[in-house]
């Protein structure tokens, strides 16, 4: 059979005379189509919600130290007991600000020592918007100090105080909330995963793999887990502290895409195991990190 | 001419030019209801099928340059369109499902002097009208068509224009 009459058989292609019935009605009634996708709005909705937050966390409402009232009476209180003009910070998030709270009202209430950083003419000129910076001039030349954001400056007594250690920094952090998000994140993909079956058969829709998600989809949700892999073992092998917002993203954008790869499970073998060990990579980040808390 | 009378006469052409056009039948029933409701709203009982025929054309078109303006967030329901069901025609003859998925590769305008010329059976001047083309352009685009067909479905035939 030549192309021309292979094309010319296609021209016998009929829809059934129920869809062509049912065309109509909808017509002459004029009732809507088929039911709208919700769901890409709101895996938009989601993401957007979520850029939002992470603008919020990183970079977010910047507090002055100075303007905070709870930090002025305890810094009052630590001057009184320390007897030392101290060097504010400007620009802190909210985070930060939190953490010199705590480090504050535990010197205060006894439940940790200060600790002596840096001896002699060390003056703390400024930290760099990364938490784990510090530049301080000792006689005209500058230096960058690790970890010592915390660190006060007695100028009396030409003493710097640490008021708290570089893993607490970062513990202290975003990541107090992570246990939250990840416990919410799973409820709502289980949730979602069991609803699956039903969700499909409602609609008519086949369940298929993931593999037979939009190409775009697979690429993203495999390198994200990959990075996430690789994420998880450099921090649980290596003191590394400075990602703080970024696993914080990197994890939220992975469960929100394991959220919206599930419509596409089936029951292939494969297909749960990539799904659910992207839920558990969550998981796992928040037991570890309970455990150090 | 009821407005039943012509939605008789032109459904199935109309959901077959759809059809062909985007490869859903999900696609092709919603673009149909919406090519026959605009001309039931328009309430005028002499339409002819070249209006109707550019209606749906129209919302062909619409269809993929909204899809072309999202496509790099995949939410244009793409794993839908792969795992619509098909007509029963095409369950029946692999030779023309091979034939049809061949087809949604090819470009809009061979995908569309195809389906007038070889499927639908038009002349070059009725294409031409139909298309708002010379009727040089639809020879022209035609002969262009058939060679990419042919490309894509690996020389399993040999009788290219």
């Amino acid at each position: 059979m030549t192309l021309n009459e292979r094309l010319r058989e296609l021209s016998q292609l009929k829809a059934t005379d129920d869809q062509q019935r049912r065309i109509y009605e909808r017509v002459t009634n004029k009732r809507p189509k088929r039911p709208k996708q919700w769901k890409p709005l709101a895996a938009m909705c989601s993401i957007v919600l979520i850029l939002l937050f992470l603008t919020y966390v990183e970079s977010g409402e910047k507090t002055t130290l100075q303007s905070d009232p709870l930090f002025v009476a305890h810094m009052t209180q630590l001057k009184d007991d320390f007897s030392f003009p101290v060097t504010y910070y400007t620009n802190v998030t909210p985070y930060e600000l939190r953490i010199v709270r705590n480090a504050i009202q535990d010197i205060i209430s006894g439940k940790r020592e200060p600790i002596a950083r840096v001896d002699d003419d060390l003056d703390i000129v400024g930290f760099e918007q990364s938490p784990s910076y510090v530049y301080a001039e000792y006689a005209g030349e500058t230096y960058l100090f690790e970890h010592d954001y915390m660190a006060l400056y007695d100028r009396q007594n030409d003493v710097s105080y640490a008021l708290t250690e570089d893993e607490d920094a970062w513990l202290n952090a975003p990541f107090k909330e992570l246990p939250t998000y990840f416990v919410v994140g799973f409820v709502v993909t289980m949730v979602w995963n069991g609803a699956l079956p039903y969700y499909c058969k409602r609609t008519g829709r086949e369940q298929k793999g993931i593999k037979h998600a939009p190409k775009q989809w697979q690429g993203i949700f495999y390198l994200m887990m990959t990075v996430s892999i690789i994420f998880m073992f450099t921090i649980m092998f290596t003191e590394i502290v400075v990602f703080k917002g970024y696993l914080l993203a990197l994890l939220l954008i992975d469960a929100v895409l394991a959220l919206y790869m599930g419509r596409f499970i089936n029951g292939d073998r494969f297909d749960i195991v990539t799904h659910y060990i992207s839920v558990l990579l969550g998981l796992t980040m928040a037991v570890l990190l309970l455990m150090q808390l | 001419m009821s407005f039943e009378e012509q939605y008789t006469q032109h459904f199935q052409a109309i959901y077959r030019y759809i059809f062909y056009m985007t490869g859903s039948k999900e696609l092709a029933e919603d673009l149909t209801q919406e090519t026959f409701l605009r001309v039931y709203n328009r309430g005028e009982l002499h339409t002819e099928i070249a209006y109707i025929r550019t209606i749906a054309r129209h919302l062909v078109y619409d269809h993929y340059r909204k899809k072309a303006l999202i496509q790099w967030l995949p939410f244009t329901k793409q794993h839908e369109q792969q795992t619509t069901a098909l007509p029963d025609l095409l369950i029946a003859k692999e030779e023309l499902r091979e034939l049809m998925k061949a087809m949604q590769q090819l470009k809009l305008s061979h995908k569309e002097v195809l389906i007038y010329r070889k499927i639908e059976g038009y002349s070059i001047e009725e294409t031409a009208r139909l298309l708002g083309w010379r009727t040089t352009k639809v020879v022209n685009t035609q002969r262009s068509a058939m060679k990419a067909l042919q490309r894509i479905l690996g020389g399993m035939y040999d009788d290219v224009e």
